[in-house]
């Protein structure tokens, strides 16, 4: 790192702070990321060890939990001794190794040896400048950012961050400061060097201490460049800098050191610095490679049980008609309804493809304001589809009111509904019904709205309002060929978007469909199903060579991961097609049922005796509880992820772990589907899977903690307390019993094939070559097992003898 | 009569003990035992309340058990039921039961169920001393432990930096208030010459002595006025109230939403007839009221955090409250109490939902606000209340900050001589106090306690300001006590029996507390200072249980006699003899502080970390 900093390097040094922030938008659109996103460019492990050693992360388990997975017969013995093999030391006997990863305990650590600047320069004011400057520093963001929790706002709308405190620092009669010459700095607008001059002295040191200065808060920092970046992360858009906090932060220390030392004081001379500096050092301890040895050794106890169960398991024979289709999203929660569907309804098939359709678009419920992307949060889509022709009424909820905090009304307000919220609680505590604020995925799109998606000339906001004919038969062609429905299409294809119900729940947005930008999947379903059906369209795909038969019509449907329902957007459905949709229904239901109970057994205060209806209820139950932490386990335990045909891993026991998407390798020649699909994938599944590893693994700083004591901060994050930091990541109640391991790619597709669409995306071939995900190919015709190591695909042995099963914690 | 109202100590007591002893795991089991014992309580609140009202609704007294009795100090358990008992009881009933059913599944899974649970119980137990009591011996004992659960409550999340600061700052500010009690119970002893009962404070007796004797009961008046908004966050209290927002959200819930910060008004009410007749105390309580209301309802409009908004939101009401007892309107008060309490436990319970819901709000009914024009009166009321006027400053300078100093001044005297001198003082003390007596209770011996107090003082100081060495710290305030003991018997002779009464309780549990210290240095091999969060609850969980009953029994908590031997102290304390009273309450109030701040320096506050790492970049 370069440390010392001249006009240019400012913005360099701002730029270093920023690559290593966390980059989490508002609660509002939660989007699962890569926490060690800066490291991406290095090797997984190295990364690991340079997190750690670099921001004091915690990034893999203690030695004392990896000894328990291996007691409790998660980390196999077997494959153990493989990892130790191939990774042992130079000069290192194989079996000293394996001593030494039972000889490491809770007690024993290594010390790590970090030179810090801002602690130097703290014992030389003998000041501890976070406890003075932080309160203040929180309160007037959050101030400024606030989205709604304040009943007024204090600062001018229009105006940057700087220039509203400048605003209010002379429009007031009291000073954001407690010392004069400190007014003067903020109203000179004094930059950056010159105040750290001031503090710091030494300029080699500049880099540094800003560093140490934004990672003590780097919820805040990462929030507000995160705003910086992108103004649509809040619903009302703030002008802010990074470096204008970074400015402002500076000032209140200048204000803390006056404080104690009075306005002439002489700044550190470089003497107090250790010399020679080493901030960004390595460590290459034996510490880092045992706990590497442990965490392969776990992904590889799972994924060698699986991939030798993908190549030997017999495949099914399928009968060549269904009755119905389903294309349901990747998500690992459509796996086990997808498993039970086949099972109550043998004659069916299921197909799985990223839950927005393959179509981008904005979505506007009716009588909204504003409208929300429903696409991957990459993509920026052109298009608006509107919600039209029913009205709904979006009752108040007096609770909520602000009258409640005003002098006269609050004193009336509390001594009347102070009676009826006694008993609104206990309902809510004996009872849990609906409740006005709950956060519940049907109510995204109504079943008996229009959805026009016809594009007729008209545009608004710079969007256009539906799409044309050839841009629905190109989505609807790309996704169709991707999966590899091209032929035998059924009477009836589900197109099943997937949402989730929950109150009480800060972290409502990460319940949906990652797919669709943390919303519910209806409007997708159902946007694709009306373009599927459209006579055009249709036409379209014949000149494309895919021929829908006029009997098949696509009808959407959303299915809500909490309460285990399902809703179907079967209004325009003709009329011959009803009763056989009423069959199918029914066979929905039973799979329904069967899923709910199969999520139970994850819950342990759900009885397992008791009937599946009981146990129904009981999970339905849970998405209105206002007590209830956990909804669902939501991605809890993903590993995998699955890209081909089903017939390879339909024999297989996914449990709820895999995300799943359809391939069909025999028609994919120049990779065009498998780039399509490795595309959305990696980034999304890999993303969701590093979040919650990683929030595993640390909950203090990639993870936001127990969400019991969860403050709700300005309507756009969560922190604990009054004035603490921001908290990204997710809380312990949704990884608590997540056995983290990275995700493993299994496509079935020739080696070379897929190292032909990686070659030729350097992006997904970074995540692959880096290991932030495994890669396997299963051979289509042979079913041979190859494994992507440096460079390229080398065939893979599995551990032949794998005695027990694989149980999850 | 007696057997339903001991049952009412006794259900609590008896669930709360059936708690320890079940084992972390079994959850469920807790839960229920929990659930019950409030569902009685609810019950058999409501039953009592409905037979009281049809016999007749007169105020029950119940004199129990003498704790301890001499010719001129005894006392005694007293319990007494009015028509404010039965409204605090049922509201405090019903709630509790309600988020103790609510916690069985919210806690779910979390390291510290068992915690909660026995904190919870412990505190519901504190409540009902409280408005059951009939003395303010009584009274004292339950405001002790509500004050204790509090600060288990609030570090609930024990291992976290914010918590465990902000639990030492509420509990301060606490004890801080504790000041009124004790100085109360001191001036009714002189004022009454019995332990005076809330049952008779309606009596002629009583305002005839109110009449008699003006300046002191406008002395009792002020420092229950102390308690009371010390508790019910009144200005320039109010700031505790966000900050104790840090435990689980049910018990934020039912302690700072609902019941905890409304016992102020509670103290107030019960002891409406001593201060009633004094307008100027009146119109002190409506300045303290209307103040904090004011302050309260600018300081909500700009909280950034929902919790922080309800709290500033409800100290306000508080504030309306008070100025609502003191213009005499207390059914107005009750139902304000009642109404104020639920609403705020239950607009704290659905705050999470305050994203969800008004993001949706906003989605349909947003609008961009326009408000280029602050006028500069506004930017000022605002900029205050964003910097929450001053409050957290204010508190400092007058509470802390003069400790501080103080320390810090008698810190630049060297251990060896400071010690030593301490030695030879005690020697000389016990010297003149056994070889003449017969000054005990001349002048002389008088300016000698009054030295003897300033001296433990410093000592208090010097422990609190003192940060290298928890041992150290911890001797001296063993010995603060072996002085004030000394201190008091040279104003008025204790007996052998009142002496071991007051230093059984802190001898033993000094040593069971230093004893702990020394092993837990050993076994770490280095010294425990108290500089920063030493964390090791982590690895020493009965070690700390342990400590911290030591330190209770240290601060003179109602669990071991030292409680007694306090009251004792103080009625050796004479009439007119107020600064070496004041003191004396300083002393023990300040001790209790810094007992705590070495449980919570040494045990709390500190991740566990996987490798040893100075880079500690983030707060958490």
């Amino acid at each position: 790192m370069n440390t010392s900093i001249s006009e240019f390097e400012l913005s360099e040094s701002i730029k270093l702070i920023k690559h290593f922030l966390p980059k989490q938008a508002g609660i509002k659109d939660y989007v699962s990321q890569n926490p060690l996103s800066a490291f991406q460019d290095r090797n997984f492990h190295e990364a690991c060890r340079k997190s750690s050693l670099w921001l004091g992360t915690k990034t893999y388990l203690s030695f004392s939990e990896y000894q328990q997975l291996y007691a409790e017969g998660a980390i196999k013995a077997k494959t153990l001794k493989r990892i130790i093999k191939e990774n042992a030391l130079e000069g290192m006997e194989q079996q000293i190794l394996l001593d030494e990863l039972f000889a490491w305990n809770k007690d024993t650590s290594i010390q790590v040896n970090f030179l810090s600047v801002r602690k130097v320069i703290e014992e030389f004011y003998g000041i501890n400048l976070r406890k003075f400057v932080q309160p203040r520093l929180y309160r007037i963001l959050a101030s400024f950012l606030d989205q709604g929790i304040h009943l007024e706002h204090i600062f001018p709308a229009e105006l940057g961050f700087i220039d509203a405190l400048i605003f209010i620092e002379t429009n007031s009669k009291t000073s954001l400061f407690k010392n004069q010459e400190v007014v003067s700095l903020l109203l000179k607008k004094e930059s950056i060097q010159s105040l750290l001059n001031r503090i710091v002295g030494d300029d080699q040191h500049f880099g540094q201490y800003m560093f140490e200065q934004q990672m003590t808060h780097p919820g805040w920092s990462g929030f507000v460049a995160m705003v910086e970046s992108n103004a649509r992360v809040l619903t009302e858009e703030k002008k802010i800098t990074l470096e204008e906090v970074i400015q402002f932060e500076l000032l209140l220390e200048m204000d803390a050191i006056i404080s104690i030392k009075g306005c002439s004081w002489v700044s550190p001379n470089s003497t107090i610095f250790p010399v020679n500096t080493h901030f960004l050092n390595d460590d290459d301890s034996a510490y880092w490679k045992l706990l590497m040895i442990w965490q392969e050794a776990l992904e590889w106890s799972y994924f060698d049980k699986i991939l030798n169960d993908i190549s030997t398991k017999p495949v099914k024979k399928k009968d060549a008609e269904s009755d119905f289709q389903t294309l349901f999203c990747i998500d690992d929660r459509c796996i086990t309804l997808r498993k039970h569907l086949a099972s109550v309804h043998p004659n069916s098939a299921s197909f799985g493809t990223p839950g927005f359709f393959g179509v981008e678009f904005n979505y506007q419920p009716y009588g909204a304001q504003q409208y929300t992307k429903s696409c991957p949060a990459p993509i920026t889509p052109e298009f608006l589809i509107q919600e039209k022709g029913n009205i709904k009424s979006h009752k108040k909820d007096l609770h909520f009111t602000n009258q409640s905090y005003t002098p006269i009304l609050g004193m009336i307000v509390s001594m009347t509904l102070g009676f009826w919220s006694v008993f609104k609680l206990a309902i809510g505590t004996f009872k849990p019904k609906n409740q006005l604020f709950a956060h519940k995925s049907v109510y995204h799109v109504h079943p008996d709205s229009d959805l026009p998606i016809e594009f007729s000339g008209l545009t608004e906001d710079g969007l256009k309002l539906g799409f044309t004919h050839e841009e629905m038969t190109l989505r609807v062609f790309k996704v169709l060929k991707s999966i590899g429905l091209t032929t035998n299409f059924a009477e009836i294809i589900y197109v099943v978007g997937h949402g989730a119900s929950s109150v009480n729940n800060p972290y409502y947005a990460s319940y949906d469909c990652g797919a669709c930008c943390s919303r519910p999947g209806s409007v997708n379903a159902r946007v694709f199903a009306a373009m599927a059906n459209k006579k055009e369209v249709r036409e379209g795909l014949k000149s494309k060579g895919i021929l829908i038969p006029n009997k098949t019509i696509f009808v959407a449907a959303l299915h809500d991961t909490t309460c285990d329902e399902i809703t179907y957007y079967d209004k325009d459905l003709p009329l011959e097609k009803v009763d056989a949709h009423h069959f199918y229904q029914t066979s929905f239901a039973k799979a329904l049922l069967l899923n709910a109970a199969e999520r139970t057994n994850r819950f342990d205060l759900i009885d397992k005796k008791i009937g599946n209806h009981k146990k129904h209820q009981l999970l339905i139950n849970k998405s209105k509880s206002l007590f209830e932490p956990r909804q669902e386990w939501k991605h809890t335990d993903n590993a995998l992820c699955i890209i081909g045909m089903p017939r390879i891993f339909e024999s297989v026991d996914l449990d709820k772990r895999a995300f799943l998407n359809s391939y069909d390798p025999y028609k994919d020649s120049d990779g065009s589907s498998l780039t399509m699909i490795l595309s959305a994938a990696i980034p999304v599944c890999g993303g969701i899977n590093l979040d919650y590893f990683f929030s595993r693994m640390d909950q203090q700083l990639f993870g936001s903690g127990t969400k019991l004591p969860h403050n709700v901060l300005g309507l756009f994050a969560v922190t604990n307390g009054v004035e603490d930091d921001i908290r990204p990541g997710l809380p312990s109640q949704m990884v608590e019993i997540h056995t983290p391991t990275r995700m493993m790619f299994i496509i079935e597709q020739e080696p070379n094939l897929i190292m032909h669409v990686l070659n030729a995306n350097p992006k997904m071939m970074q995540w692959v070559d880096n290991h932030w995900i495994h890669c396997c190919a299963v051979h289509p015709t042979t079913r041979t097992l190859y494994r992507y190591e440096s460079g390229s695909f080398v065939a893979y042995q599995t551990d032949a003898s794998i005695a027990s099963q694989f149980l999850v914690s | 009569m007696s057997t339903v109202i001991h049952a009412f100590i006794f259900i609590p007591l008896l669930s709360f003990f059936a708690l320890l002893t079940i084992p972390k795991y079994k959850e469920k089991t807790m839960g229920s035992i929990a659930l019950w014992s409030l569902g009685i309580q609810l019950l058999a609140s409501l039953l009592f309340t409905i037979y009281w009202i049809f016999t007749g609704s007169k105020p029950i007294n119940l004199r129990d058990i003498a704790l301890f009795k001499e010719p001129n100090f005894d006392f005694y358990i007293d319990f007494y039921f009015d028509t404010l008992t039965a409204v605090f009881l049922l509201t405090g009933a019903l709630l509790t039961f309600v988020v103790v059913a609510y916690s069985r599944l919210y806690m779910h899974k979390e390291e510290g169920f068992k915690r909660f649970y026995c904190t919870i119980l412990f505190f519901w137990l504190g409540y009902i001393i409280t408005i059951w009591s009939g003395n303010f011996g009584t009274l004292f004992i339950g405001w002790e432990f509500l004050g204790l659960s509090s600060f288990l409550l609030i570090a609930f999340y024990r291992t976290r930096y914010h918590p465990v600061k902000n639990a030492v700052k509420v509990f301060s500010v606490y004890r801080i208030g504790d000041i009124g009690i004790l100085m109360t119970i001191w001036a009714g002893h002189h004022l009454w010459h019995q332990n005076i009962l809330f049952a008779q404070l309606h009596s002629d007796f009583i305002k005839q002595s109110v009449l008699d004797n003006l300046s002191g009961t406008l002395f009792i008046s002020m420092m229950i006025l102390v308690t009371a908004i010390a508790k019910s966050a009144q200005w320039p209290f109010s700031s505790w109230l966000p900050r104790a927002m840090e435990g689980p959200t049910p018990s934020s819930a039912i302690f700072y939403g609902a019941l905890s910060v409304h016992l102020g008004a509670f103290l107030l009410l019960r002891t409406h007839p001593i201060w009633e007749s004094h307008l100027g105390v009146r119109a002190i309580i409506i300045a303290f009221g209307l103040v904090t209301f004011v302050i309260g309802v600018f300081t909500a409009r700009v909280q950034s955090t929902i919790k922080g908004k309800i709290a500033y939101g409800s100290s306000a009401q508080i504030g309306l409250i008070f100025t609502e007892i003191a213009l005499g309107f207390d059914t107005l008060a009750l139902i304000h109490f009642m109404g104020n309490a639920f609403l705020r436990s239950y607009q704290l319970l659905i705050s999470p939902s305050v994203a969800t819901y008004q993001i949706r709000d906003q989605f349909y009914n947003y609008q961009k606000t326009q408000n280029s024009k602050i006028s500069s009166w506004n930017s000022t009321i605002n900029l205050l209340s964003v910097k929450e006027w001053n409050l957290e400053i204010i508190q400092f300078y007058l509470l802390f900050n003069p400790m501080k100093k103080i320390g810090k001044l008698t810190l630049k005297i060297k251990p060896t001589v400071f010690w030593t001198s301490v030695l030879v003082i005690y020697v000389l003390g016990l010297f003149i106090a056994n070889n003449l007596f017969d000054l005990n209770s001349s002048r002389i011996g008088h300016t000698a306690s009054v030295a003897l107090a300033i001296l433990a003082l410093l000592m208090v100081c010097r422990a609190y300001s003192d940060k290298s060495s928890a041992k150290g710290s911890w001797l001296l305030l063993i010995s603060v006590h072996l002085i004030l003991d000394l201190a008091i018997s040279l104003n008025h002779p204790l007996n052998l029996v009142e002496t071991s009464v007051y230093l059984s309780g802190i001898l033993v549990s000094g040593f069971v507390g230093f004893s702990i210290l020394l092993y837990l240095e050993k076994k770490q091999n280095k010294l425990i200072s108290l500089l920063q969060y030493g964390g090791l609850v982590n690895r020493f969980q009965s070690h700390a249980f342990i400590f911290l009953l030591a330190s209770l029994g240290l601060s003179g908590f109602p669990i071991t006699t030292t409680f007694l031997g306090e009251d004792l102290l103080m009625s050796h304390i004479h009439e007119n003899q107020w600064v070496l009273a004041t003191l004396v309450a300083l002393i023990f109030i300040f001790n209790g502080i810094v007992v705590i701040r070495i449980y919570a320096r040494v045990f709390l506050g500190a991740q566990e970390k996987n490798y040893n790492t100075s880079n500690h970049l983030s707060t958490f």
